[in-house]
């Protein structure tokens, strides 16, 4: 644990990309609303990161003395429901009602309760661990499976008790316990005060020097006279027990404790805060700083992509956080090895990867490059989509050549200004390619296109156009604006191609002498465009 | 040279960003030959050798092979053209069989995709058959001794047809009776033609088998020279560039009182034919004295000193008296509160934590005294941890250098300084020189005989008889669980120590 100059410490580079990450989601938000509403922008992202970092910290604590915690989420599950439980056996109606009020003593019992429970799991781990000799990774897992099971039994059989009916969710309405997590600063002044606590206990004080011993090398530390079996007890406990309280925060926040969906994966989201935030799972490695940067840098990230794409983040979410870990990890934990390693993409592995990494490029292009670029761009996501795969595989194409660093870095170069080259020059040329496009599937129905006083006119007078063939070429005409006269003339459409045409709204003129429309089609038609002059 | 050269090393150089592990080295090796390469840790033997076996691709310079260029891009290169290592420490997979250890990686098949296992143990079993050895094919590689493992390494390179085995320090964890079968399998190698390249601090077998002996110091070629016309003094001169004197480390001086006394010590070895590791030993240690146990690979040296520092896996029988006081350590911070500390003998898996700095590992087993109210007084800690460097003449940038950043020797000083800033008043010392060059372990023979001055009682084993004869007022021998000897200084000889060792 030599230390490095501030400068160049992990924590720093995290704070950097944090900046980063949040200037660019001011910018590139529509609405940008870190900027014009920075207030409650800041209150959010200051609630939801207090709530990963609350039990982060534990996973954290627990991956330094080299050990893994991955019962987080249905710890968090099982206290809910547990603190939940509790009230409601002790002030049924007070939980119910949401204007009664709630008796000290019972939130009390309720809170410590829960905490003590979180001691028991965390005395189980250290038993399971350091007793029956169970690898941490499975201890964990059997209770991360075997929790959550618990806690919906509970809630079903006490619901049964007191309701008269099994229920699979406790409602917590009274809104003085809800006060605990509605207002920001608790949560937060509670996440302060426990970090300021465990910094100084792993930083400054003797344990914390055990737990980093214990976390380097087990037999060392335990022939350097440390407790390693007590050691575990306390780490785990520690994680236990900031589930917990995550847990009933949890559980006033949702006004309900529903131990099937509460925390569900939680355990992961934790893990990963603290390897973002530069714990190393070898053991030995890692600060309370650190894991609270690495808590921010994930929600800031989820937040940004959320402001965005502006719909549908939490889809995102897991995508995102799993980015994140792979590109933290491998650029502070082991960007030496990397570098070393001679190509990336070598071999048939990397072949498959190559492959791997362009389908995803395309994918994710497709699905949110879109969103992005919104109205900045003229392409469709096709193009994009395509685009961006085409430039993805030149890229690991280069870099999976072994060419010197020189031709690498000017062929790197050369990528760069074409693909922005690109980029621009397809987007110029896109409309007009459409238009193109778009005058050719017009005649290859028989008809032509020209212009007039109206704009452009579609003149299918006499073509073979039917309302099938018409529906295929719709999505085209949006490219020929403005699209001022369309003439059907003695064509086979029906009343079917009439219901297509109010989006083009810049009609003036419409001829459908001679169709199969009916005059009911033609009195809707009529109604979408009052002021165009209608053929029949 | 009129002999032809097997392989020519030119120029050969290799840095490690601002450090050169190799500079320039030019030597040849003869056909048939055993050239023996000798030089203090550090000074660039593994890293030529990791060249000549491919595990390092990336340096300047030529090696040829029977006249040709080569350049290895892998070990299966190297493989592939005949040149094989045995590394120090073993490249075996524990939970395989022998048979399988040695077709790892290119097993022989049926039909390209089944396993031919009749096919690889009767193979396995010539290739044991020609080295004489009783290893079955079917023996898994964790219930093998350490020796017969080395013959497994041995056999594969048999059947990669290796022409030029390269051999780091293979005599490290042998017992006499296997070192004595390992010069018979070189013979018999040397008889088939295979060129070996041996790698060893131990003089007296480097003389016993070599042909040439080529000294590299900090990673220049010093002198190849002929065994016939030199002397181990020379070699060792050669090799530290200074003269060694290793008697003389011990001032002899009127031993004190009695700090510790065991009667009767056993510990049982469930699941063993013998059924016991250590049975009915019985000694007493003095202020200010060094005992030393000696005893061959297996003897129960490290046992014996795992019980008085409460770190056995059982609970041992009989009675420990530490300064009149019967005591029963449940595990090391007992031991260490009641004034015994221990400096354990495989410094990489259970001393160093490789995470901390020198500071850290100082003070790890005394911060009590550096903290108030169990926070870390940092200023008292640094005091602590610079007077523990002075003190020990430790060589570091500083407290706060990557323990990594040390030598061998030196990290070893920080462990035994992390021992002794517990105050103990009985230090037990578990093969310290194990692995650390000839200048460190001059110094390490210099800290015991200062501490004992100050009055500590010192129990120290070795692998190395000569290292006891040197440092020790009193040796008692074990084997295989037994004291079957004990020693005072008057009475030390080699050969005296090494019938009771065997149990003669």
């Amino acid at each position: 644990m030599s230390a490095p100059s501030f400068w160049r410490r992990h924590e720093f580079s995290l704070l950097l990309a944090i900046l980063c990450v949040v200037i660019a989601t001011a910018v590139l938000d529509a609405q940008h609303n870190y900027v014009t509403d920075p207030a409650n922008s800041g209150w959010q992202l200051l609630r939801q990161w207090s709530m990963l970092s609350l039990f982060a910290l534990g996973a954290a604590v627990v991956i330094i003395t080299g050990g893994i915690d991955l019962s987080t989420g249905s710890v968090i599950a099982l206290s809910g429901t547990v603190c939940a439980t509790i009230m409601l056996l002790l002030a049924p109606e007070a939980l119910t009602t949401p204007n009664a009020p709630m008796p000290m003593w019972v939130a009390g019992t309720a809170i410590g309760g829960t905490i003590f429970v979180g001691f028991l799991i965390g005395s189980l781990h250290a038993w399971l661990i350091t007793v029956v000799k169970l690898p941490p990774f499975v201890a964990t897992l059997a209770t991360l499976v075997g929790l959550r099971s618990l806690a919906r039994a509970l809630c079903e059989s006490v619901t049964l008790a007191v309701n008269g009916g099994v229920g699979t969710q406790i409602n917590v309405a009274n809104q003085q316990f809800r006060y605990l997590a509605n207002s920001v600063w608790i949560p937060a002044v509670l996440v302060v005060v426990l970090s300021v606590v465990l910094w100084l206990m792993l930083s400054r004080s003797v344990l914390g020097r055990h737990l980093y011993a214990l976390g380097g090398n087990e037999q060392a530390a335990r022939l350097s006279g440390i407790q390693t079996d007590n050691l575990k007890w306390v780490a785990y406990c520690i994680s236990a027990i900031l589930s917990s309280l995550s847990g009933i925060l949890y559980v006033c926040d949702q006004t309900v404790a529903e131990p099937q969906t509460l925390g569900r994966g939680y355990e992961l989201n934790a893990i990963a805060a603290a390897v973002v935030g530069g714990c190393s799972l070898q053991g030995g490695v890692g600060t309370v700083p650190g894991t609270l940067l690495g808590a921010l840098f994930l929600r800031v990230v989820i937040d940004g992509v959320a402001k965005i794409i502006d719909t549908g983040a939490d889809v995102f979410e897991g995508l995102i956080v799993g980015v994140v870990v792979v590109f933290a990890v491998t650029f502070s934990h082991n960007s030496a090895t990397v570098s070393q390693r001679r190509g990336l993409f070598a071999g048939s592995l990397g072949g498959v990867t190559i492959l791997n990494l362009t389908i995803l490029a395309g994918v994710l292009t497709a699905l949110l490059g879109i969103k992005f670029t919104q109205d900045r761009l003229n392409m469709d996501a096709v193009w994009l989509s395509a685009l961006a795969m085409l430039s993805t595989i030149t890229l690991l194409l280069i870099a999976r050549q072994n060419w010197s660093p020189t031709t690498r870095r000017r062929a790197g170069i050369a990528w760069a200004v074409s693909t922005i080259v690109l980029v621009i020059g397809l987007d110029r040329a896109y409309p007009a390619v459409q238009t193109n496009a778009a005058i050719a599937a017009v005649q290859r129905l028989g008809g032509r296109v020209i212009q007039n006083d109206n704009g452009i006119v579609v003149d299918l007078t006499d073509s073979t156009v039917d309302d099938e063939s018409f529906r295929r070429v719709t999505g085209k005409l949006d490219h020929l604006q403005p699209l001022g006269e369309l003439r059907l003339t003695n064509t086979a459409v029906t009343d079917r191609t009439l219901r297509t045409l109010p989006k083009f709204k810049t009609l003036k003129a419409i001829d459908l002498h001679g169709t199969k429309v009916t005059p009911g089609g033609v009195v809707g038609l009529k109604r979408a465009f009052p002021e165009a002059a209608v053929t029949e | 040279m009129t002999e032809a050269a097997r392989i020519r090393f030119s120029g050969v150089t290799k840095k490690f960003f601002a450090v050169t592990a190799l500079d320039d080295v030019s030597f040849d090796v003869r056909l048939g030959e055993l050239l023996a390469l000798c030089g203090e840790n550090g000074a660039g033997k593994s890293t030529l050798m990791k060249i000549l076996s491919g595990v390092i691709s990336d340096y300047d310079g030529t090696i040829e092979l029977d006249g040709q260029p080569v350049r290895f891009t892998g070990t299966r290169d190297a493989e592939r053209q005949g040149v094989s290592i045995i590394h120090q420490e073993l490249n075996l997979v524990n939970d395989l069989t022998a048979a399988a250890n040695i077709f790892l990686g290119r097993e022989l098949t049926k039909l390209g995709i089944w396993l031919d296992d009749a096919a690889m143990r009767t193979q396995a079993a010539e290739l044991f058959a020609q080295l004489d050895c009783a290893i079955r094919p079917d023996d898994l590689i964790r219930t093998l001794r350490i020796g017969d493992q080395q013959l497994v390494e041995i056999a594969k390179a048999l059947a990669l047809q290796a022409r030029i085995l390269i051999m780091d320090e293979p005599t490290s964890a042998l017992t006499e009776s296997e070192v004595a079968r390992l010069y018979r399998i070189i013979a018999k190698l040397r008889e088939r033609g295979v060129t070996i390249i041996y790698i060893s601090h131990k003089m007296d077998e480097v003389f016993r088998l070599a042909d040439r002996i080529t000294v590299l110091r900090d990673g220049k070629v010093i002198q190849t020279l002929d065994r016939a016309t030199t002397s181990p003094k020379d070699i060792t001169r050669l090799m530290v560039g200074r003269e060694i004197n290793t008697a003389g480390f011990r001032t002899p001086q009127p031993a004190g009182e009695e700090v510790l006394r065991v009667e009767k010590l056993s510990l049982t070895w469930p699941g063993h034919a013998r059924g016991w590791r250590l049975q009915n030993v019985s000694l007493s240690v003095r202020r200010g004295e060094v005992l030393g146990i000696a005893g061959l690979m297996g003897a129960g040296r490290t046992e014996l000193l795992e019980c008085l520092y409460g770190s056995s896996t059982d609970e041992p029988q009989g009675t420990i008296n530490l300064r009149g006081m019967p005591v029963k350590f449940a595990d090391p911070q007992a031991a260490l509160q009641a004034g015994v500390a221990m400096v354990t003998e495989d410094r990489k898996r259970y001393g160093v934590i490789a995470t901390m700095n020198v500071r850290e590992h100082i003070t790890l087993s005394s911060l009590d005294q550096s903290s108030i109210a169990g926070l870390i007084q940092f200023g008292r800690e640094a005091d602590a941890g610079h007077e523990s460097i002075q003190q020990l003449r430790i060589k570091t940038a500083g407290g706060e250098a990557a323990i990594n950043s040390l030598s061998g020797g030196n990290q070893q000083k920080c462990l035994i300084a992390r021992a002794l800033r517990t105050n103990p008043a009985l230090l037990l010392l578990d093969d310290p020189t194990r692995g650390i060059d000839v200048g460190a372990k001059a110094e390490i023979y210099r800290l015991i005989d200062e501490l004992c001055q100050q009055g500590l009682a010192i129990i120290i084993t070795s692998s190395e008889l000569p290292e006891l004869l040197t440092v020790c007022d009193r040796i008692v021998v074990l084997c295989e669980g037994r004291m079957t000897g004990e020693f005072h200084r008057d009475a030390f000889s080699e050969a005296a120590l090494m019938e009771a060792a065997t149990g003669n």
